[in-house]
């Protein structure tokens, strides 16, 4: 690792350090940004683990990447995996980047790598095994789409099925006329918010029991949204 | 502005298939458990209907629930606090084609006296509400709902002695 000069601005040389996260839900991602210049090179290191869903297996490479517009950019000769076309880093967060990765075969999947100048994280992504790497992973994902001019995020969640369930699961949709996909979440979104609604039991966390029982407790108090409400006439009455 | 039937409890013969309020979690609910439950007890629903047409303009669905603290190992009990009791305002929907008349608000209204009148004879320290987004969420914070403090995953409450300060009973 090389600390970036002084000349190098700021928007570049916050991308160096190592980043660590986890990539489609299932492949263990790091990227070790060694070096930047001011006219936004910087000599990397890519890493990834094995991945039984997607059939991939480790690998690690180190290759030059191109900062511009806030965004580190991998692609043509750099790209040293064969099955992806470009790697893309834009941050999310001061210590969080959003990896975009593209693939020949034209699909593009998301996840967010966490990381900075840490030495744990550093150490970690350097190979160092003294802590379990699930420490510092982030489920969290997301594919980043343009709709209309717009950006639009939308989180990617990924759920494992069997190939039954998946013929299954295609059946339906296609007689809903829908994409797997959106047929997926269009039901798990019904489930869920059928679910919600019908939760009977409210849990407090134990360490606050003590101050809810205060809330709970305050004398009565007057709330002006009631008294709107109790002011109005109901529909049936008008 | 259709003429609207007092709000009265769901019967067998209520028209429920074609209840739409556009969201298909509500209106399943309503068309597959809103019978069942109401029969055996687990929920009370009331629905609101067009007096000319007999069709379901709205309902609002209540049952009991609690407020409970988090388990804890039983080393660590002590004067386990006994769960609050509560009422649950639990599912509130108007059909697409009846929205933006006032209708929601009439039966939270309605909900609110229900549920103040029936904490006079058997204990309920509050209505609890689970919005699912922010449009919902947004519905019950004008009127009165405040988040449920510490609750992790934001449920809004109104406490009954505040709907009984602010007047909310006839």
């Amino acid at each position: 690792m090389e600390t970036p000069a002084p000349d190098v601005p700021p928007e570049i040389a916050r991308f160096h350090g190592a980043w660590i996260g986890t990539w489609g839900d299932d492949i263990r991602t790091v990227l070790v940004v060694e070096r930047v210049k001011a006219d936004g090179r910087a000599d990397v290191i890519f890493a990834h683990g094995d991945s039984a869903c997607y059939g991939t297996y480790r690998e690690w490479w180190r290759a030059e990447a191109k900062i511009a517009d806030g965004v580190l950019t991998i692609a043509g000769k750099a790209m040293l995996t064969e099955w992806l076309r470009s790697l893309q880093y834009a941050f999310d967060g001061p210590d969080r980047l959003f990896q975009t990765s593209t693939h020949h075969s034209g699909g593009v999947v998301s996840g967010t790598v966490l990381g900075g100048r840490d030495a744990a994280i550093i150490g970690i992504a350097c190979g160092t095994r003294c802590m379990p790497l699930s420490y510092v992973y982030d489920r969290r994902h997301s594919t980043i789409e343009s709709i209309g001019g717009g950006a639009v995020t939308t989180l990617v969640l990924s759920v494992r099925v069997n190939e039954e369930e998946r013929a299954l699961l295609e059946a339906a949709s296609s007689l809903a006329r829908t994409s797997l996909s959106d047929f997926v979440r269009r039901k798990a979104l019904e489930a869920a918010e059928a679910d919600i609604l019908e939760r009977r039991i409210v849990t407090i966390p134990a360490k606050d029991w003590e101050a809810f029982e205060a809330w709970a407790n305050r004398p009565p108090e007057e709330i002006a949204g009631l008294k709107d409400l109790a002011r109005m006439t109901p529909t049936w009455q008008k | 502005m259709a003429e609207v039937t007092l709000p009265g409890p769901l019967s067998e013969t209520d028209d429920r298939a074609r209840f739409d309020c556009g969201r298909e979690s509500l209106n399943h609910w309503f068309q597959r458990h809103a019978w069942a439950n109401h029969t055996v007890g687990i929920s009370r629903t009331n629905v609101i209907c067009d007096a000319a047409t007999a069709a379901i303009i709205g309902y609002v669905t209540l049952s009991a629930a609690q407020i409970e603290r988090a388990f804890l190992p039983k080393s660590q009990q002590r004067n386990k606090p006994d769960p609050v009791p509560a009422t649950l305002l639990g599912q509130l929907a108007i059909h697409r084609d009846h929205q933006g008349k006032g209708h929601a608000r009439s039966l939270l209204l309605f909900a609110l006296r229900t549920a103040l009148r029936a904490s006079r004879e058997i204990g309920s320290f509050g209505v609890i509400t689970h919005p699912i987004d922010d449009s919902v969420r947004a519905f019950y914070g004008r009127w009165g709902f405040q988040d449920l403090p510490f609750e992790p995953h934001r449920a809004m409450i109104v406490r009954m002695v505040d709907l009984e300060r602010s007047g909310i009973e006839q």
